[in-house]
């Protein structure tokens, strides 16, 4: 996992007075899942078409395994590529469609059926090599992309929404499977989406993009956990931000007053100073009700529900805290079932603990967020 | 799930009294008028022509006698036959040009012109000429190509010749030319359409796995847009079977085509065997698209 497959140095892309891509460093380890996260027209998917180069930068370089890709066409760069529009040629069928990249490198008939099938068969759509592009259901288009991406047996493969167009249980389904995949063929896949969950299943590196900059690479256990920027916990998962000023200092714990009240905050090591702003953020399931008389950690609020949402075996509660603020907290269906207490308009009082606050190493308020230090 | 869906929407979709209580009654209806429309205005005349290609034809008109003569003398002149044959091959080569021409415009339009008013100005103006009649568009040809024409007086008025090009009207050239301008938007509409079709994606994706240029253009666009190069084609081949004008005033009225035979027997007063050639001008033009629908699927374009 040492070697950096691509590096991307300062690298710049501008559409217009749009900037896309603003001035970026990536290195992405060969054999590693990079998945790049963010919202839409973050800059992720001018990023991929980059290293494709299917766009060319302003300014800075990419380098693929060593080489400087400037000046090199996408056609000689033997990077594997699955939209999600699959983009599959509808004029071929399925093994023309896969043996395609084999055909464009001069690989002869034999040696292109061989492979093409191989390919098909490692996405488990070897019995459909010969049917027609329009006789296939969404998922098995998907694999058929893939399978074209693999049989160039390419050191990098981009994948731009791949699950995109899929329905969510098939979505789940291909979530493993390509994980699996890329485990077992030990390929560098960039992965772009926006969807958090498939990033957080798949990656071994997740890479949160913002405004044409990245916010956070990390592990998607520290992107979930340890957010480092208020843009990282506010898109990744669900999570209560609280703004505030240290007003108390002791055994490692700090008082920090904020427009919600007053809450004990674990310092998780951090010097801080009273007086000083600070910034941290509690998860959403973290947020526990108080359903007898006893509390549950060292802060509560009162609230009143305002929203109820049921997502499968989670029920997403939102209260309403005045002075159009809000507090989400996520809970498992099972725990709140039968309690007249969760209904709309219901005074509802939840607790976390001190440890279950993240403090930002952000400065709040400080202005622009990439100012602060990421 | 799609197709319950669908169903579903449909009927919410609009209802109407008759429609809901008699379904099969209302679309019978609906289509009355239609096929009305087409008995009277199409059956009818062709029922006529079948018949009186089966008449005799004298000074006095046609004479309901019943007979196979007309038949027997067209299928037997050996000048028919060759002009079945210089027929095709015009026609042939009307396409092969009109074909040639119109790629590159439509590709141009769709690769190069990026402003989608621009595209739209463009197209507009391959159009604009269709406003005007069929035969004043002929006919401006010979203000152009004249022994005094705009290009002899041209290249007159440049010393580069001393007397006028005589090829320039009334050869099977200018006749050449001069059908090429009149069928080219026919080619360019759908092959353009047929272009913008092709999603942006497949181009990147071919070129990712390695596909240069030219290669891109030879085995994805070329074959995504052979659906608008056949469309086009029957179009070319359908109206440029009834073709009989630019023949006459630009080709010279040597060398008819087929339709401009019919028109020969109708100065002659020869009613019947016109009809006949008019049945076996059907014929074959619906053969000819027979067969080239047999090369492709017109649901594709």
């Amino acid at each position: 996992m040492a070697e950096a497959s691509v590096r991307l140095l300062g690298v710049s892309k501008r559409f217009g007075s749009v900037t896309a891509v603003d001035d970026v460093d990536l290195d992405v380890f060969s054999g590693e899942f990079l998945s790049v996260i963010g919202p839409s027209g973050c800059g992720k998917t001018t990023t991929m078409r980059l290293i494709a180069g299917l766009d060319q930068p302003e300014t800075g370089e990419i380098i693929i395994r060593g080489l400087h890709m400037e000046g090199i066409p996408p056609y000689q760069r033997n990077i594997g590529l699955v939209f999600q529009s699959f983009a599959l040629f509808p004029h071929l069928n399925v093994i023309k469609n896969t043996e395609f990249g084999l055909r464009m490198r001069g690989k002869s008939p034999r040696e292109r059926e061989e492979k093409a099938l191989n390919a098909l068969r490692q996405v488990g759509m070897e019995e459909l090599a010969w049917r027609e592009i329009d006789q296939l259901s969404g998922g098995q288009r998907q694999r058929v992309a893939l399978a074209r991406a693999l049989v160039v047996e390419p050191a990098l493969i981009l994948l731009d929404e791949p699950l995109g167009s899929l329905d969510a249980k098939l979505r789940i389904e291909m979530q493993s499977e390509l994980k699996s995949l890329q485990r077992h063929m030990g390929i560098t896949f960039i992965h772009v989406s926006h969807n958090q969950g498939e990033a957080l299943v798949m990656a071994d590196r997740i890479a949160v993009m913002n405004e044409g900059r990245f916010e956070q690479i990390d592990s998607p256990e520290t992107i979930y956990n340890e957010p480092q920027t208020r843009f990282v916990a506010e898109f990744v998962g669900r999570n209560n931000i609280f703004d505030g000023q240290v007003s108390r200092l002791s055994d490692g714990l700090a008082k920090v007053e904020t427009a919600q009240g007053e809450f004990l905050v674990n310092a998780g090591g951090r010097s801080l100073a009273t007086g000083q702003a600070v910034t941290f953020v509690v998860r959403a399931d973290l947020m526990r009700p108080r359903l007898g008389a006893e509390t549950v950690g060292e802060n509560s609020i009162t609230g009143v529900v305002k929203g109820l949402e049921y997502a499968g075996s989670v029920i997403l509660v939102v209260l309403d805290l005045g002075d159009g603020r809000e507090l989400k907290m996520e809970q498992h269906e099972s725990l709140s079932r039968g309690r007249s207490a969760l209904r709309h308009g219901a005074r509802f009082t939840v607790d976390w603990s001190a440890d279950d606050c993240h403090l930002l190493p952000e400065v709040p308020g400080a202005g622009d967020p990439h100012d602060g230090p990421t | 799930m799609l197709e319950a869906a669908r169903s579903t929407s449909s009927n919410n979709g609009m209802r109407s009294p008759l429609s809901a209580r008699r379904p099969e009654l209302f679309s019978w209806l609906l289509a009355l008028p239609g096929t009305l429309w087409i008995v009277l205005f199409v059956g009818v005349p062709l029922a006529a022509i079948v018949m009186f290609s089966f008449w005799k034809a004298g000074f006095s008109g046609l004479r309901p006698e019943y007979n196979l003569l007309n038949y027997q003398r067209m299928l037997a002149s050996s000048s028919f036959w060759s002009i079945t044959l210089w027929t095709y091959q015009v026609l042939l080569m009307v396409l092969a040009g009109v074909m040639l021409l119109a790629y590159p415009a439509a590709y141009f339009i769709w690769r190069v012109i990026k402003d989608e008013r621009w595209r739209t100005g463009i197209i507009l103006l391959c159009i604009v000429p269709f406003w005007t009649s069929y035969l004043t568009r002929t006919i401006t040809w010979l203000p152009m190509f004249g022994r005094e024409g705009v290009v002899n007086s041209t290249l007159k008025g440049l010393g580069l010749i001393d007397e006028p090009i005589e090829f320039l009207l009334y050869t099977p050239y200018s006749m050449m030319l001069a059908l090429w301008f009149l069928y080219i938007v026919f080619m360019i509409g759908p092959l353009y359409y047929s272009m913008r079709r092709i999603d942006e994606d497949i181009m990147s994706a071919a070129a990712v796995l390695g596909a240069n240029p030219v290669r891109v253009f030879f085995l994805v666009v070329l074959p995504m847009t052979k659906p608008g190069l056949m469309a086009g084609a029957l179009f070319v081949m359908v109206l440029g079977m009834g073709e009989f004008f630019t023949e006459r005033v630009i080709g010279g009225a040597q060398n008819p085509m087929l339709a401009g035979l019919i028109l020969r027997q109708i100065d002659i007063f020869q009613w019947a065997r016109a009809s006949a050639l008019a049945v076996f001008l059907t014929f074959i033009t619906l053969a000819t698209v027979a067969i080239m629908l047999r090369f492709f699927d017109l649901r594709k374009v």
